[in-house]
């Protein structure tokens, strides 16, 4: 099947995916006590080939944190995050435990997490993709819910693989919500990626009293 | 056998489309990142994109297999590459006598939908070999390598086997034509970026803090 909306469908859609996504963005600025400053979010229709390109270049090495949607919308999510972003976000969150940790006082970009900074950004996945989801819930009857979530160091196009593969059994284009955020002087970037289940739209759309008449 | 295409406008109005950002979205590929330099793989220059890859001035042609596609190439100076692999299987042909190089980026074993021309292994591997044939190639004298087939995320309760199965379906889809592999990389829980270098059928690959050549 192919994604075939009306027009207002899509508006409407687009504009409930954009509040959702600044609200997952301000949930980051909340957990981490600092002022994070959300990019308006990106919402659009892609194909396969066009996906891998939005998490950045499929080679760079990311913290991936995946998490699934189920419910009554359902699909996939991950937040991907530089290993230096990655490291500043987690000691944030830990309240300087892990800066004190490195010695050299220089910016940490290695690919070692420990079990604690893992376990605080997979944290910090499961509240942004919460807020993600309360939001979208609010227009439906059934709940939606994020699945645990996964913490992978890896490259972002093979986490978007194995996403995407989960997918294209139906369809090869995708509705894609991708959304930045940064902290001021202390770079923050990330990026939240968001593709619900083609099938599953249909429902959301019609909460959102938008379906084709 | 292509690049991946441009952002072409979606048919049927203006809609979400017309909403998105430009904030660099939609980018179909990039150059390889800084994090493999350490790697000791021969770099391979790349062409400027406005025209042909100049072997004189030290540029080579740098073919992306993009996800479900293909690229195939009588180039011997021409590097061939799947970026990221997760689950998806990379499968490199090489004949030696005719510097014929071809590399497919297999997704899933079976399937309907649309997509890429190799996106399943089924149909995949019969247009995938006709394709190297009618470039010049020959599947019997041709060298077969293989990588890719990952487990990486537990997505669903089978999502854990699809690299498995992917893996397994082009292993067989090979074998029912009498074709074997001279070198595999298949499995584990890391992704693959994988590059055939068109000069010597060489097979690199590319993993966070690992890389071999098979």
């Amino acid at each position: 099947m192919s994604l075939l909306l009306s027009p207002t469908a899509e508006t409407v859609l687009a504009r409930t995916f954009s509040r959702a996504m600044t609200r997952a963005g301000e949930a980051i600025g909340e957990m981490s006590g600092r002022e994070i400053r959300v990019e308006t979010p990106d919402i659009r229709f892609c194909r396969l080939d066009q996906v891998v390109g939005l998490a950045g270049g499929p080679e760079s090495v990311v913290v991936g944190v995946y998490l699934g949607i189920t419910g009554s919308l359902t699909g996939h999510a991950v937040l991907l995050l530089d290993p230096l972003a990655a490291h500043r976000l987690a000691g944030l969150l830990l309240d300087g435990f892990v800066e004190k940790t490195a010695r050299s006082g220089l910016p940490n970009a290695s690919l070692d997490f420990d079990d604690l900074e893992l376990s605080a950004l997979q944290e910090v996945g499961n509240v942004t993709l919460g807020a993600f989801l309360n939001e979208i819930g609010r227009h439906l009857d059934e709940p939606v819910q994020p699945t645990v979530p996964q913490a992978v160091i890896e490259m972002a196009g093979a986490i978007l693989d194995t996403i995407l593969v989960d997918l294209v059994e139906e369809t090869d284009e995708f509705l894609a919500a991708r959304t930045t955020f940064r902290e001021g002087v202390d770079t923050i970037d990330g990026t939240l990626l968001v593709l619900p289940r083609p099938a599953s739209l249909s429902t959301l759309v019609e909460a959102l009293g938008a379906a084709d008449r | 056998m292509t690049f991946a295409q441009p952002d072409r406008p979606r048919p049927g109005g203006p809609g979400l489309s017309a909403m998105a950002t430009a904030s660099g979205a939609g980018r179909v590929s990039e150059p390889p990142s800084t994090a493999f330099a350490a790697t000791g793989l021969r770099p391979l220059a790349i062409g400027p994109a406005d025209r042909p890859a100049d072997p004189a001035r030290g540029e080579h042609a740098l073919l992306v297999a993009g996800i479900g596609d293909m690229v195939i190439t009588d180039d011997p100076a021409a590097g061939l590459v799947a970026y990221g692999l997760g689950s998806c299987v990379a499968l490199a042909a090489w004949d030696p006598a005719t510097m014929t190089a071809g590399l497919a980026h297999f997704m899933l074993p079976s399937g309907t939908s649309g997509g890429g021309p190799v996106k399943f292994v089924d149909r995949g591997l019969p247009a995938f070999l006709a394709a190297f044939e009618a470039r010049g190639g020959s599947i019997r004298r041709a060298c077969f390598k293989v990588a890719g087939g990952a487990a990486m995320l537990a997505i669903h309760a089978s999502s854990l086997g699809i690299g498995r199965r992917n893996a397994e379906a082009v292993t067989a889809a090979m074998a029912a034509r009498g074709l074997t592999f001279a070198a595999t990389d298949l499995g584990g829980t890391v992704g693959r970026t994988v590059q055939l270098d068109a000069s010597d059928g060489r097979l690199h690959i590319r993993s966070v803090g690992r890389a071999s050549v098979i």
